[in-house]
C-alpha cells in the first residue's frame, strides 16, 4: 500500500473524495468548507482542496473540534507521522485521557480532516464505520493533510503532568550541578546505518516468507553483518537484533520496498539530499511505521489478529512527555516509564515480565540513549547517579513547538575523504551529509562506521553504482571534490578498468531493433543518426535500445516479440521444404529453424526456403528437439501438423516391424463381383484388402481355399497363381 | 495542385523515410567481441536461454529470460551493462 507523502497529499486526497459517496461526500464539505450556496457536483472535491489549503480556515475548523478529536489531531501533527493506522490512533487517544474509541476518529473522518489511505479506489465509502468496519482498524489507514498536521501541531496540548516533571531536577538545581559535559550526537549513526542496510539489500534483496517474516538465511545475514552488528562509536545503549531493526526502518523510510514477495532497494528518497536535520525528522517519521521490533524483545511478529507492538505509539508519548520538562532540566532517562506504565493501554501488557518488575524501565532507556540520542532528539549528560538527558534543540523544536534561535553555522568540512591506493576511503564524521552517505553508498561498499568511516571501492559496488546511472567521470568528480588530496592514478585505472568492463556486455531486456532493406539503408540510417549500432548488415539499433525516431522511417512491418510467434512459413507438397513469407518473418525464426533444417542453397534473391533432412532432423534431435516441441513449432509457424514425412524421418525406426510378403492380385470382371466375394464369409475369409474396384489380395496360401470355394458356385480359377500369370 | 507525400518530401527537401521493419521488445545480448560471445554459448546454463546467434557479436534470448541470464553472467563474474530494465 502506498502511504500518502507530505508532498503528495493533497493529491492523495482527491483520490479518497473519488471514492466517497456523494452523500458522504456532501456532509464532508459542509463541515469542512461550510458553504453558504451548495457547489455544483462537479466542485465538490475541488472545493474541499481548496479550503485544506486555506489555513485561517483550517485554523477555525480545528478549534471547533470537540475536545477528543482536536487532542488527537494535535498529537498526528506534534508525531511528524501524517499517515496512521485507526487501531494506533484509537491507542493513542486513549494514552492523551479520551478513551472514546473510534469516536474522535469518526469526527475528524467527518469534518475533512482526516482521510482513508484508498487500497482498492474500486470500493466506494458511503459510511466510515463500515470502511474502518471492512479492513479492520489495524489494517484501515488514514492520513491527515500536510496544513492540517501542521496548524494542528500548534494546538495545546494537555498531557496530564506526568511523575517525571516532579521529579526531575529543576533549572536551578541543574546550575548546582558541578558542570559536566553536554552530549549530543552528530546524527549521522542512523542515516549511516540505513545506508549500510540499504547496500546489504541492494546486493542480494531478501525474500519474504507468506507469513511477511524474514527467512532465517536472511536474518543470519543481517545479525552477522559485521557494519551493522558493530557498536556505535558513542553508544550508550545497546539494541536488540540492531540490523533487522535497521532493516524494517530503512523499509518505513522508502529506502527499500516490497516488490513480489522480496524487499529491494530504491533510489535513496529526496529527502536525503537535505540538510541532515531535514533528513532526521523524515527518519523519525518513519521510525513511527516501525511495528514489528521492540526496544527489549527485538524482533517480533504479531500473530493474526494481535495488535502489533505498541513502539509506534509509545516512541512520540516519550518525547512529547520530555517536552514537557522545562528546557534546561535534566531527567533520568527511564522516568518516562511510569507516566506509560500508567496510561499506555497495550504497552505494559507486552512488557517481558522482567522488565515488568520495574515498569519497562530499561524499554524506555533503550528507546532514548539507542534511538532518539543519535538522531539529535535528546542531549545527555553524564552524572554520579547515571545518565541523564533532556531534549536538544532539535527536541524542543519538534515537540515542544520552541521556536529555536538559527543553529550555529557548522563548519563545513568539504573535504572529508581520504582515497587511498589501495581503493580504501576513509570517511571523516565531520564532512559528512545525508547527501554525501547516499552518494557513496551508491559506488563504495561501506565497511567500518566509527568516528572515522571506511569505506572501499569494489567491481561489484561500482558496477552497481554505474547501473544506477552514476558516470565514472561523475564518480570520480565526487571523489575528488570531496577528498582532501586528489584520487590516487591507481585508483582511477581501476575505475576505470572496472568501468570498461562492463562496456564488454551489453544486455538489452526490451530492446527495438530496426531491419532496413539493404545494407545502403542502414549506412544512410546511421549517417542521418536514426541508430547508431550496426547488428547485422541489415539491421541497426539506437544506443540504448529505444524506439528510433519515426519521422524518419516508412514502417513496412511490425513485430512485438513478447506476443505469440506469427506464422511465417509455407509447407511445400514434398513437407520438407520450407518456405519463408518475408512480410512475416521475425528474427527468431531462422535461429529456431536452424536447429533442425538448412537454407536451400540455391534460392533466387528475395526467396528463402529451408529443406529438412534426415541429417538435419537428426541433428535437432541430438540437440534435445522433440516431436511435442516440433509439433507446437509447426503449429506457430506454419499453421499445420507436423507433415507425414517429417514425421517419418522422427519416428520411423520405432514405428514397428517391417515384412515383406508375396501377394497376388485377384482381377474380377465387376465391381458387383468384387462385392459379392468380399461380403460372402466362406470367401472373404481368403481374401486380403481390397485394392481397386475389381482388384482383391489373395496370398499364396489361401489360392487353393479361394479356388476349391468359388468352384462352388461356379467361377472357375486356374491352378495356380502362377498358371494364371 | 495536389502534391503526393513523396513529392511533397523532395519540394520541402526532406530526407525521405526509409523503409524498415521493426523488431519490438526484442531481449539481446551484445558482446564487446565475438570470442565472448563463443564463451557465453558455451556456458550451459547460459545456452539454454539463448535462442540463436544475430550476429557474431550478437546473441538472441528467450523472451522474458533476461533475469536467469543476467544472474548467469554475474555468477560468471561479468558486470553487464543492462538496457531497458526498470
Amino acid at each position: 500500500m502506498q502511504l500518502p507523502q507530505a508532498e503528495s497529499s493533497l493529491e492523495h486526497v482527491r483520490q479518497s473524495l473519488a471514492c466517497y459517496q456523494e452523500e458522504l461526500l456532501l456532509n464532508v464539505l459542509n463541515r469542512l468548507v461550510k458553504p453558504r450556496l451548495l457547489p455544483q457536483r462537479s466542485e465538490l472535491i475541488e472545493r474541499i482542496l481548496a479550503t485544506l489549503g486555506n489555513p485561517p480556515v483550517v485554523d477555525r475548523r480545528i478549534r471547533d473540534l470537540p475536545e477528543n478529536s482536536r487532542v488527537l489531531l494535535t498529537w498526528i501533527g506534534l508525531s511528524y507521522r501524517p499517515t496512521w493506522k485507526v487501531g494506533h490512533l484509537v491507542t493513542a487517544s486513549a494514552c492523551l485521557g479520551h478513551a472514546d474509541g473510534l469516536l474522535p476518529i469518526l469526527q475528524l473522518l467527518e469534518t475533512g480532516l482526516l482521510f482513508p489511505v484508498i487500497s482498492d479506489p474500486g470500493q466506494p465509502i458511503n459510511n466510515f464505520i463500515n470502511w474502518i468496519g471492512s479492513a479492520g482498524t489495524w489494517q484501515a489507514t488514514v492520513f491527515s493533510p500536510p496544513l492540517v498536521v501542521e496548524r494542528a501541531r500548534h494546538e495545546p496540548l494537555e498531557i496530564p503532568p506526568p511523575a517525571l516533571v516532579e521529579t526531575s531536577l529543576s533549572a536551578e538545581e541543574e546550575s548546582l550541578r558541578p558542570p559536566s559535559p553536554v552530549l549530543l550526537a552528530d546524527g549521522l549513526e542512523w542515516p549511516l546505518r540505513l545506508a549500510a542496510v540499504w547496500q546489504l539489500v541492494q546486493a542480494a534483496p531478501m525474500r519474504l516468507t507468506q507469513a511477511k517474516s524474514l527467512f532465517k538465511r536472511d536474518l543470519a545475514r543481517l545479525e552477522a553483518d559485521e557494519v551493522l552488528k558493530a557498536p556505535a562509536p558513542d553508544q550508550l545503549s545497546s539494541l536488540p537484533e540492531i540490523g533487522l531493526f535497521a532493516l524494517l526502518w530503512a523499509e518505513a523510510t522508502e529506502l527499500l520496498q516490497l516488490n513480489n514477495g522480496e524487499l529491494i532497494a530504491k533510489p535513496f528518497p529526496e529527502y536525503w539530499s537535505d540538510d541532515l536535520r531535514a533528513t532526521l525528522i523524515q527518519l523519525w517519521s518513519g521510525l513511527l511505521a516501525v511495528e514489528s521490533w521492540d526496544p527489549l524483545r527485538g524482533y517480533l511478529l504479531p500473530a493474526v489478529g494481535e495488535p502489533p507492538s505498541p513502539f509506534p505509539t509509545a516512541a512520540p508519548l516519550i518525547m512529547l512527555l520530555l517536552a514537557r520538562c522545562p528546557p534546561k532540566a535534566w531527567i533520568e532517562p527511564s522516568e518516562p516509564s511510569g507516566w506509560l506504565w500508567e496510561h499506555h493501554p497495550s504497552w505494559a501488557g507486552q512488557l517481558p515480565a522482567d522488565a515488568a518488575k520495574n515498569r519497562g524501565r530499561e524499554w524506555v532507556e533503550r528507546f532514548l540513549l539507542g534511538i532518539a540520542y543519535p538522531l539529535q532528539l535528546l542531549e545527555v549528560s553524564r552524572h554520579s547517579s547515571g545518565l541523564l538527558c533532556r531534549l536538544s534543540s532539535l527536541g524542543r523544536r519538534l515537540f515542544a513547538g520552541t521556536v529555536e534561535a538559527a543553529p550555529a553555522a557548522q563548519p563545513s568540512y568539504p573535504q572529508t575523504l581520504m582515497i587511498q591506493p589501495n581503493a580504501e576511503i576513509l570517511a571523516y564524521r565531520q564532512g559528512l551529509t545525508p547527501a554525501l552517505i547516499a552518494k557513496l553508498s551508491r559506488f563504495a561498499r561501506w565497511k567500518t562506521l566509527g568516528p572515522a568511516c571506511t569505506l572501499s571501492l569494489t567491481a561489484e559496488q561500482t558496477y552497481r553504482g554505474l547501473e544506477s546511472g552514476l558516470t565514472l567521470p561523475g564518480i570520480i568528480q565526487t571523489l575528488n571534490q570531496q577528498a582532501l588530496r586528489p584520487v590516487p592514478a591507481s585508483v582511477v585505472d581501476l575505475l576505470q578498468r572496472w568501468a570498461n568492463k562492463r562496456e564488454r556486455i551489453r544486455v538489452y531486456s526490451a530492446a527495438t531493433l530496426v531491419e532496413f532493406q539493404s545494407p545502403a539503408d542502414l549506412d544512410t540510417a546511421i549517417a542521418r543518426g536514426i541508430v547508431s549500432i550496426r547488428v547485422t548488415d541489415r539491421i541497426g539499433l539506437t544506443d540504448d535500445g529505444r524506439e528510433p525516431d519515426f519521422r524518419q522511417l516508412r514502417l513496412i512491418g511490425n513485430r512485438d516479440y513478447e506476443s505469440r510467434p506469427q506464422q511465417c512459413l509455407q509447407i511445400a507438397a514434398d513437407g520438407l521444404t520450407l518456405t519463408v513469407d518475408p512480410t512475416q518473418a521475425d528474427l527468431l525464426l531462422e535461429a529456431e529453424i536452424s536447429k533442425f533444417a538448412e537454407p536451400c542453397p540455391d534460392d533466387s534473391p528475395g526467396i528463402r526456403r529451408f529443406a529438412i533432412s534426415p541429417d538435419s532432423l537428426s541433428r535437432g534431435v541430438r540437440a534435445g528437439l522433440t516431436l511435442s516441441e516440433l509439433e507446437q513449432w509447426f503449429d506457430q509457424r506454419c499453421g499445420q501438423p507436423v507433415p507425414a514425412s517429417v514425421r517419418l524421418f522422427l519416428t520411423g525406426s520405432t514405428s514397428g516391424t517391417i515384412e515383406f510378403v508375396r501377394m497376388f492380385v485377384l482381377l474380377l470382371p465387376s465391381p458387383e463381383v468384387t462385392d459379392g466375394i468380399l461380403q460372402w464369409p466362406e470367401t472373404s475369409r481368403w481374401l486380403g484388402r481390397r485394392l481397386g474396384p475389381c482388384a482383391v489380395e489373395v496370398s499364396e496360401a489361401n489360392y487353393p481355399h479361394l479356388r476349391e470355394t468359388l468352384a462352388r458356385i461356379g467361377i472357375t480359377l486356374p491352378n495356380s497363381p502362377q498358371e494364371a500369370g | 495542385m495536389i502534391v503526393a507525400a513523396g513529392d511533397f518530401r523532395n519540394l520541402m527537401q526532406l530526407p525521405t523515410r526509409l523503409p524498415a521493419k521493426l523488431h519490438r521488445r526484442v531481449c539481446l545480448v551484445m558482446t564487446d567481441d565475438a570470442l565472448l560471445a563463443e564463451e557465453l554459448l558455451s556456458r550451459k546454463k547460459l545456452a539454454a536461454e539463448i535462442l540463436g546467434r544475430l550476429a557474431d557479436q550478437t546473441l538472441l534470448i528467450r523472451p522474458g529470460r533476461v533475469d536467469a541470464v543476467l544472474e548467469e553472467l554475474r555468477k560468471m563474474g561479468h558486470t553487464p551493462q543492462v538496457f531497458g530494465k526498470s
